[in-house]
């Protein structure tokens, strides 16, 4: 993974200086609240319902065991011994104290991380696949360009005060995994038929009140060109993005004005005037940027070699469920699951990150991803340590047999603890999973999505759910809309609203109606929920719902 | 006299704002004037009534085609900021020097905030002119506080470039 040198010290150490020095101007008075608020937002401090939040960088996801235990000892000496494993990868502390902040980014610091554009209007986190360098359908390793890019959107001086925030995705496989068409820019890493490096780049996309999906704005640009014409998007974007209303102000609506041809035209323009002037990133930059995230000192290993059996039902499950193929010969990748049972989904503990760090030191080459789906991923992990690991880890809680399951709920804080939401989105999770607590029952149902976000900010990303929930407030009261249909990986699709909103203790019964005629409906066992939605329409789920008791 | 920061220090400003409202001004002799665009315009291009040509005043969304010869006529092009929240005159400082090649004084002004300052350097301004003095004063610290160590950054600026590695290539 990538090492700060002196420079990225010095980067991240005066903004932590810069930063202490705000903080204790906004406390003795010398810095309004509304002066302070985009300083500390592009900080990642965030005032909450019941303490202020701090959101803290995970670049492209990657951890190593060092620094999750430095999360750990931040959780303990800071916050209630626990923390959020967020959408963008990142990490929330949910309980710190506004005086301990500048102390905590410089404990941060230290292991080489940050808060920097983890809010506000600005560049955020670039995010990537969870398993890049070791997925299987992988063409190219996308994190040398994250790296890059992440570098050049740090504290770039033009594009600090966008319009609104501003979310980048890079991949590098067939599949998507980071969700790529539901970004500002979507970036895809592709070779050209002549063999150049390059990029599919996509605009356009975003969630929140108007869900879009990215249009493809240049079908390959060379890979000197990325910041150039990162640049020229940006540019085009906070020239002429809106400003009048928050809920316009993203790039979508920009694209969705202008149309994606006339867009892309404003950003082609602006690129040739500046496609050769500005520098260039160099094959040696590139070959830098890699030498980074060069594959561990892998062994030699048959591709089947696991510790023999017999072995629990319950480890089978979550080989079935919870490891993955990897590209290398007899490694797998493990996905940790934080989706335990009366845990929130994505919360994490101080004693599971230490646990996790150990696990990761023992069996993974000492380092970790945070996925988009709120779980762990050990990257690297031999086979005939799969048993060893799954012992290992029972007791912390950490191998739910359930991934991209029902039971795999993605969901935002909500209610409980984000001044922003509308609604509760843990109660409803709660209510929902103890319906399909039979893990057999849960099985039966195959891969399908379940994401709940608290408002329409959407930060769990419901639309691109097969079953989406999202909450609001309707008079003070808490309801919540369904929407179906939405997916992301190979395809990407934004979900419908069903229909009328429901109260709170109508929604576990509406999602077991909609499985319910899913199972009921789909050809065969191998038919997907999407696949079974996009036959049957619309209006055959709503009739379900909504035909007797609501 | 009111103060402005110039090339990282507190100066004298001899310059007097003329508002949007002042068309019917004349101007006094030995008087350096920034107008706004309208009113640049009207005395465009002779100035004869001017001791020193004046400056021009734009708003941070001024689409820089519209005005590309008053820009090159300029000696001072100073960047109206509404609010500390609108970045666009971030981008257009930018452009003002990297497109248009403006080589004289870019002031920005308005709303802008002491902690901005290393910002807008980045995009150009050579010049900013507070609203208060209290956000001079800070400016000023802020200034005094880096003793002229000037922040280490990935990008370097608009009139120097550059991508993330390549500083470090040319230090090995």
């Amino acid at each position: 993974m990538y090492h700060y040198d002196d420079l990225d010290r010095d980067v991240v150490h005066n903004r932590v200086f810069q930063f202490k020095d705000q903080m204790t101007r906004f406390l003795n008075g010398e810095l309004s609240e509304e002066a302070f608020l985009p300083l500390r937002l592009q900080n990642g401090l965030y005032v909450q319902k019941h303490a202020p939040m701090l959101r803290v960088a995970v670049p492209y996801g990657m951890l190593s065991s060092k620094q999750v235990r430095r999360l750990a000892g931040i959780c303990h000496k800071y916050d209630r011994d626990y923390c959020h494993i967020t959408t963008r990868q990142n990490v929330q502390f949910n309980w710190v104290e506004f005086k301990d902040v500048p102390e905590i980014l410089a404990d941060l610091a230290s292991v080489e991380m940050h808060a920097i554009q983890t809010s506000g209007n600005c560049i955020r986190n670039t995010t990537s696949d969870p398993i890049a360098g070791v997925a299987v359908d992988e063409l190219i390793d996308p994190r040398p360009y994250c790296e890059i890019i992440r570098q050049w959107s740090s504290l770039h001086p033009e594009f600090a005060f966008l319009p609104r925030k501003f979310k980048i995705a890079v991949i590098g496989a067939e599949e998507d995994r980071a969700s790529i068409r539901l970004h500002d820019i979507g970036i895809k890493a592709v070779r050209s038929a002549a063999g150049e490096y390059g990029f599919e780049i996509w605009g356009g996309g975003g969630l929140g009140r108007t869900p879009m999906l990215a249009s493809l704005i240049r079908e390959f640009l060379p890979q000197k060109y990325l910041l150039g014409y990162l640049k020229s998007i940006l540019r085009v974007y906070n020239q002429y993005g809106r400003r009048d209303n928050k809920y316009k102000a993203r790039i979508k609506i920009l694209v969705g004005a202008l149309g994606t041809q006339e867009f892309s035209r404003q950003v082609e323009k602006e690129f040739e005037r500046n496609c050769e002037t500005d520098p260039q990133l160099t094959e040696e930059e590139f070959k830098y940027a890699s030498s980074f995230f060069t594959a561990p000192s892998y062994q030699i290993l048959p591709e089947r070699h696991e510790q023999a059996g017999p072995h629990p039902e319950a480890y089978q499950n979550w080989l079935d469920r919870n490891v993955k193929r990897h590209k290398v010969s007899g490694y797998r990748i493990v996905t940790l699951s934080l989706k335990h049972e009366g845990q929130a989904p994505g919360d994490i503990t101080t004693e599971q990150l230490h646990h996790i760090a150990d696990l990761a030191d023992r069996y993974s080459f000492g380092e970790v991803r945070t996925t988009q789906q709120q779980n762990i991923v050990l990257a690297d992990v031999q086979a005939n340590d799969l048993y060893s690991l799954w012992l290992d880890s029972e007791a912390q809680g950490l191998v739910t047999p359930t991934v991209s399951t029902l039971a795999d709920t993605v969901c935002c804080p909500g209610g409980d603890f984000c001044g922003l939401a509308n609604a509760r989105s843990l109660p409803v999770n709660e209510a929902i999973q103890q319906r399909f607590s039979d893990l057999n029952k849960l099985y039966a149902l195959g891969d399908l999505s379940l994401r709940i976000s608290g408002c329409i900010n959407a930060c769990a990303h419901h639309h691109i759910a097969n079953i989406g929930i999202l909450g609001i407030d309707k008079k003070g009261e808490e309801f919540y809309q369904i929407t179906l249909g939405g997916k992301t990986g190979y395809e990407s699709a934004i979900g419908k609203v069903l229909g009328p909103s429901l109260p709170l203790d109508k929604v576990a019964p509406a999602v077991e109606k909609i499985i319910q005629l899913y199972v009921e409906q789909r050809s065969d066992e191998t038919e997907t929920f999407s696949s079974t939605y996009e036959r049957l329409g619309k209006a055959a789920f709503k009739e379900q719902v909504y035909a007797t008791d609501y | 006299m009111q103060q402005i920061i110039k090339n990282g220090q507190v100066v004298n400003d001899d310059w007097y704002l003329i508002s949007d409202n002042e068309t019917d001004f004349i101007p006094l002799e030995c008087k350096k004037y920034i107008l706004p665009l309208a009113v640049w315009m009207e005395f465009y291009p002779h100035f004869t009534l001017f001791h020193e040509k004046p400056g021009l005043l734009l708003s941070s969304e001024i689409d820089l085609n519209q005005v590309r010869s008053a820009i090159t006529e300029a000696p001072l092009i100073v960047i109206f900021f509404a609010s500390f929240m609108d970045g666009t005159g971030f981008s257009t400082g930018s452009l003002l020097r990297e497109t248009f090649n403006f080589k004289g004084e870019l002031r920005a002004t308005g709303e802008i905030l002491p902690d901005q300052m290393d910002y807008l350097s980045r995009c150009g301004f050579d010049a900013l002119s507070f609203a208060d003095l209290n956000a001079l004063r800070q400016a000023e610290k802020m200034i005094q506080a880096r003793e002229g160590d000037k922040a280490k950054n990935y990008q370097g600026d608009v009139q120097m470039p550059r991508t993330p590695f390549q500083q470090r290539f040319s230090k090995v």
